[in-house]
């Protein structure tokens, strides 16, 4: 099962970048695939930004308030991506509680020394495991996944599929 | 208008909300409480469904996904590398 990083499905649909079709490609080959929270709030980022929940909005006629769940839903179906929500708070001593991705972003922060962002997806790979899902694949067009694929494969069990 | 009946499922928890709302005199009886229900969450999901009917269409049209995302894996990554 792939855990697909929203760089991959941005990819997929950007038509400038000569990797757009791999992406497809690759969306399009890998059996199970399964998306965070995380990859949500991305693309609706990334929508928002290059304007086209304002676009779509207008040109599906879907209220603003939901248009960026309707373009993320089609999206979701479009690629057979399944989204996995990780719920609950864990106690951190003295720190309180705090929710689970990012509780283990803390954790592993010593150990892969990333930016915030790349340290969430990591910490929800990890999370959705331990719920079950049986992720040996991180797919991602980010080349800093590339670079720590050899710490993702020790530390996750899990192999980096780099788009590109 | 005609209507069917549609066998449904409900766990413990929102069937005894259900009860409640029946006992309180909300609704004459389980039926009428489900009804309002799902009238109200397919009003409230009808644009919802009616844009994704709209985009599957225009894609059948274009003959490609009508969400263009050009140039903004590069602002992806960009704006990844700003995040601390």
């Amino acid at each position: 099962m792939s855990y697909v990083d929203t760089s991959v499905i941005v990819l997929a649909l950007d038509r400038l970048d000569p990797r757009c079709s791999l992406a497809k490609a690759a969306l399009k080959r890998a059996g199970d695939k399964v998306v965070s929270e995380l990859v949500l709030v991305e693309l609706s980022t990334v929508l928002a930004r290059k304007s086209l929940t304002k676009l779509f909005a207008e040109k599906l006629g879907v209220n603003r308030r939901l248009i960026a769940s309707t373009l993320i839903l089609y999206l979701l179906r479009r690629f057979g991506l399944r989204v996995r929500a990780v719920d609950g708070l864990i106690r951190i001593p003295m720190l309180g509680n705090m929710s689970q991705p990012m509780a283990e972003a803390l954790n592993l922060s010593e150990r892969f020394r990333l930016r915030n962002l790349y340290l969430l997806h990591l910490a929800y790979v990890k999370l959705l495991k331990e719920m079950g899902e049986r992720i040996d694949i991180l797919m991602t067009a980010d080349k800093e996944f590339k670079k720590m694929a050899k710490e993702i494969e020790e530390e996750l069990g899990v192999s980096v599929q780099f788009i590109g | 208008m005609g209507s069917r009946i549609v066998p449904v499922r409900l766990d413990d928890g929102d069937l005894r909300q259900v009860n409640l709302l029946v006992r309180f005199g909300l609704f004459s009886s389980r039926s009428e409480a489900l009804r309002a229900f799902i009238r109200l969450g397919v009003r409230s999901l009808k644009d919802v469904a009616e844009g994704l009917e709209k985009l599957s269409r225009l894609e059948a049209e274009e003959g490609d996904i009508p969400i263009r995302l050009d140039g903004a894996l590069r602002e992806l990554l960009a704006g990844r590398d700003r995040f601390t």
